[in-house]
């Protein structure tokens, strides 16, 4: 007995070597099925510890428990689990944690606070990042402004007594175009929210690191208001009627409405409006939108194969269309990594991304849903992302944002009579 | 044949700590006392393979010249002509790097030298009690632990291990034996875990925050986030490698030596110089005793102090790579020393206030300078630091609020553990039961977060 409380350390050691490593064995088939593995980079029992690291019950305990309390107490029977990559895994199932984040939370709540500040006199309400399913840095950015704030082609409803058809044709436009724009996307977008001040001033954000399209209608991140109870408010929410949502991380003030569009009652402060964490889909059909801009797909890389990519993206696409049936949907090519990173990395490979980004491509009809790929501004001779523009390899250094934005600027589509589309 | 993972020589990898690690201490300890040097040997050439196998034909060479010159280096006194080859070898390496010649450095051949000039000087002043044999030198010079970077151990330092020579255990029975190897393991385990979660819990996560940093573009962070991440990258070098020497010193503890102190509370410092010499201190102590003491070190008046302190940190200089910022880095060192040593130093008050805002402000600072070896991107980020030249391009305010915001548990951790009574605490009552306790679970997180880390190749960069 001495010995073992002197040797407390080696003992623990070994007996978790041995606990683990059969916890793996037996589990390896099931429970950890879903773990790529490969022996010769890592031990066997690393399966029993990356299930802890992703909020798992360790398979033997589970079963355990199983046994003595009945199934019912298992808390997650993990062959439910999605066969997406740990990717997809860790960032689809929202309730299973990560373990190393503690920085997650508070971020949200720093951030939170900030957009408080920052919107007081706002009836709509600031959005800021929620992000607790334990993503590495989960962020978000979102800014509202009003739609009336410019006038915009596409604004224009078809009136009907108009019997000549209007097509949408593409030309270079100015930065009021992306006022009732809203960007979807993943860190890249984040960025691009937190970089690129025309679009902050103007434009709203559904946009976390590691978000995929998997989590379109999975990841509950975006703040909204909470829905009126009576519907006669629901519909006056609707008239977006000032209203500013940003990205609390950054531009506290540069985004504050002017002040003669700020609603003159100021006494509604952010306190007053109660918010609620909803997905994208569900943020969708709280308020419409002009232009929806989704980049996502960086993430998905990993996982599933082009098919099964683009058959969730067509999805998400059919639900976007529903809910907004008056946007103009562009749906924006991966942008690639530097061909450094391409030919080294196991996953992040230009070849894929092409190769779903031509995917991507048939899934645009012309009429609703357009393809554009501004990987046309960033790239380099070799059709890979051009090193000096990114530090990583994957992000766009902040300055080079001002790229991705300008080409945006000069590949919008409006609508134009069909006489009117000059003839090239 | 199963394919190794090169990881495998990371300690704070799973694939060393539940495969390579306990595999060879198994082996180690059930061989004969007699075996064990040989076994040793195996295991650390082994080691050297995976993790650079392109390499270990000139590591071998090295060895071999280096040894059988070092046999009559006492009476040839040729010592110049042996240390000569072994620096322009060094140098050779470090300068086609540098020019893109060759993608990497041969493993660990900055530090193995050293061991190899230190040998070479203590044969030629007779500081061995007997010649050495090939067997010794060669586990000398390949002993896995420190072989990668250090810590550098001295040759003398070798013969104390009393398992590997047998002296320990040699006439004990197995029942007797086995409480002192658990006692070796148990010793080392503690130190280990203790080098392993300053490595992944604290450094890593640190050297995200810095990654983060750098994606957004030295030239475009606001200057609140370019002092937050001087103090970031200050911290992720400084729990980075002293968690790594204390993993390699527990693994040497694993097998019997003694434990060796390579950091010893280096913020705590007075000054620029006593910093250095408790910031790696094997390597201090090596400049010093075979480059600054047979220079005539501070003996021969203070122009020649100065002089021989300009030669130990131009070769420290040029010895973390050849490359402006190095040179700019041990260039405001040795300014700072200079000032210390000869101005400062007048008056005691003056020195204990400046000295202090040396260690605590400038030297952070320095190990920017260390960091950035593109001068772009020194310029860039200096001028972030300190904004002469007006706003930076496409600057975010907020950005501090975010990354600092992020990371804000992390550093504060990172700076409480500057506090030097918390180690030693840890560290002197690591004998406690609880405080082992502790340290098992702390091992078993870290494992859990190594395995993340590995399994998601996302983690680190989440997209």
């Amino acid at each position: 007995m001495k010995t073992v409380f002197r040797h407390i350390l080696t003992l623990g050691f070994i007996l978790g070597i041995i606990f683990f490593s059969v916890d793996s064995y037996m589990g390896r088939m099931s429970a950890y099925g879903k773990y790529e593995y490969d022996a010769s980079e890592m031990p066997l029992l690393s399966l029993s510890l990356r299930a802890i690291d992703s909020g798992e019950t360790p398979y033997l305990i589970a079963l355990a428990k199983d046994k003595m309390f009945g199934k019912g107490n298992n808390d997650k029977p993990s062959s439910e689990e999605e066969k997406a990559s740990d990717v997809a895994d860790a960032e689809n199932t929202g309730d299973t944690e990560q373990t190393a984040d503690n920085s997650e939370a508070e971020n949200n709540e720093q951030q939170g606070q900030a957009a408080e500040e920052a919107n007081a006199g706002a009836t709509d309400q600031t959005i800021e990042e929620t992000d607790n399913d334990g993503a590495d840095e989960g962020n978000v950015a979102a800014t509202e402004v009003p739609a009336e704030e410019a006038e915009v082609p596409v604004e224009e409803q078809p009136a009907e007594e108009v019997p000549e058809e209007e097509v949408y044709v593409m030309t270079s436009v100015d930065d009021d175009y992306f006022c009732d724009a809203l960007f979807i996307g993943d860190s890249r977008t984040v960025g691009l929210s937190e970089y690129c001040q025309e679009l902050i001033d103007r434009s709203t954000f559904y946009a976390k690191v590691s978000m995929t399209i998997y989590g379109f209608d999975k990841i509950e991140f975006v703040e909204v208001p909470v829905l009126p109870q009576d519907p006669a408010a629901e519909s006056a929410e609707g008239t977006e009627s000032g209203e500013n949502i940003e990205d609390a991380g950054s531009q506290a003030d540069t985004n504050v409405l002017p002040a003669e569009e700020a609603p003159a009652d100021n006494s509604v402060t952010p306190e007053d409006v109660p918010t609620e964490t909803v997905t994208i889909e569900e943020a969708l059909s709280r308020k419409q939108f002009g232009k929806i801009y989704v980049m996502l797909g960086i993430n998905e890389l990993g996982s599933g194969t082009t098919e099964t990519f683009c058959a969730k993206y067509a999805e998400v696409l059919a639900k976007i269309r529903e809910k907004q049936p008056d946007a103009i949907i562009y749906i924006q090519g991966i942008m690639h990594v530097t061909s450094q990173k391409s030919s080294k990395d196991k996953v992040f490979k230009n070849e894929t991304i092409n190769e779903r980004n031509e995917g991507l491509k048939a899934l645009a009809d012309g009429e609703h849903i357009f393809y554009i790929d501004m990987n046309e501004a960033t790239d380099d001779e070799n059709g890979a992302l051009n090193s000096e523009l990114s530090f990583d390899s994957v992000h766009l250094k902040a300055k080079s944002y001002a790229l991705w934005y300008d080409y945006l600027k000069n590949h919008a589509y409006v609508k134009m009579k069909v006489s009117e589309v000059p003839n090239e | 044949m199963l394919q190794i993972s090169t990881n495998m020589i990371n300690f704070s990898d799973l694939s060393f700590i539940f495969r390579f690690l306990p595999i060879f201490l198994l082996v180690y300890y059930v061989v004969p006392a007699g075996y064990r040097a040989y076994i040793t040997i195996i295991g650390s050439l082994l080691f050297y393979a995976v993790g650079d196998f392109k390499s270990l034909g000139l590591f071998c060479a090295l060895i071999v010249i280096n040894y059988l010159f070092s046999i009559k280096v006492k009476e040839h006194k040729k010592i110049l002509l042996i240390v000569l080859l072994d620096v322009s070898v060094l140098m050779f390496y470090k300068i086609m790097v540098q020019m893109g010649k060759f993608p990497s450095l041969p493993l660990g051949i900055s530090f193995f030298m050293f061991k190899m000039i230190s040998y070479q000087a203590d044969m030629y002043k007779g500081k061995m009690k007997e010649m050495p044999r090939f067997s010794e030198v060669l586990l000398y010079f390949s002993l896995f632990p420190q072989v990668i970077s250090g810590p550098i151990m001295r040759y003398q330092d070798m013969k104390k291990n009393r398992i590997m020579t047998g002296m320990e255990d040699r006439f004990l029975i197995f029942r007797d034996r086995l409480p002192i190897y658990l006692g070796k393991i148990e010793e080392g385990l503690a130190i280990f875990v203790m080098g392993l979660a300053m490595k992944v819990l604290i450094a890593d996560r640190l050297s995200m925050m810095w990654n983060d940093i750098g994606t957004i573009g030295y030239e475009s962070i606001s200057t609140p986030l370019a002092w937050a991440g001087v103090l970031c990258f200050s911290l992720e070098l400084y729990f980075d490698f002293w968690g790594y020497s204390l993993m390699a010193s527990a693994v040497c503890v694993m097998m019997g030596y003694p434990f060796i102190i390579n950091f010893d509370q280096p913020y705590a410092s007075k000054s620029v110089s006593e910093f250095y010499r408790r910031w790696h201190m094997t390597l201090g102590s090596w400049f010093k005793d075979y480059v600054y003491i047979p220079l005539g070190g501070s003996r021969n008046g203070d122009l020649r102090c100065a002089l021989n302190l300009l030669v130990v940190w131009l070769l420290t200089g040029i010895w973390h790579g050849i490359s402006l910022n190095f040179f700019l880095w041990s260039g405001s060192l040795l300014l700072m020393i200079y000032f210390e040593k000869f101005l400062w130093s007048k008056n005691d008050k003056l020195m204990a206030i400046v000295g202090r805002i040396h260690v605590l402000l400038f030297l952070p600072v320095t190990w920017v300078i260390f960091a950035l070896t593109s001068s772009n991107d020194l310029c860039a980020y200096l001028l972030r630091l300190f904004p002469v030249k007006g706003p930076g391009i496409a600057v975010n305010p907020g950005d501090f609020g975010k990354i600092a915001g992020n990371y804000r548990y992390i550093l504060a951790a990172g700076v409480i553990l500057l506090i030097p009574q918390i180690f030693k605490y840890i560290y002197d009552h690591r004998r406690n039961w609880f405080v082992r306790l502790f340290l098992m679970i702390l091992f078993w997180i870290c494992a859990v977060v190594v395995s993340g880390k590995a399994g998601n190749p996302f983690l680190y960069f989440g997209f």
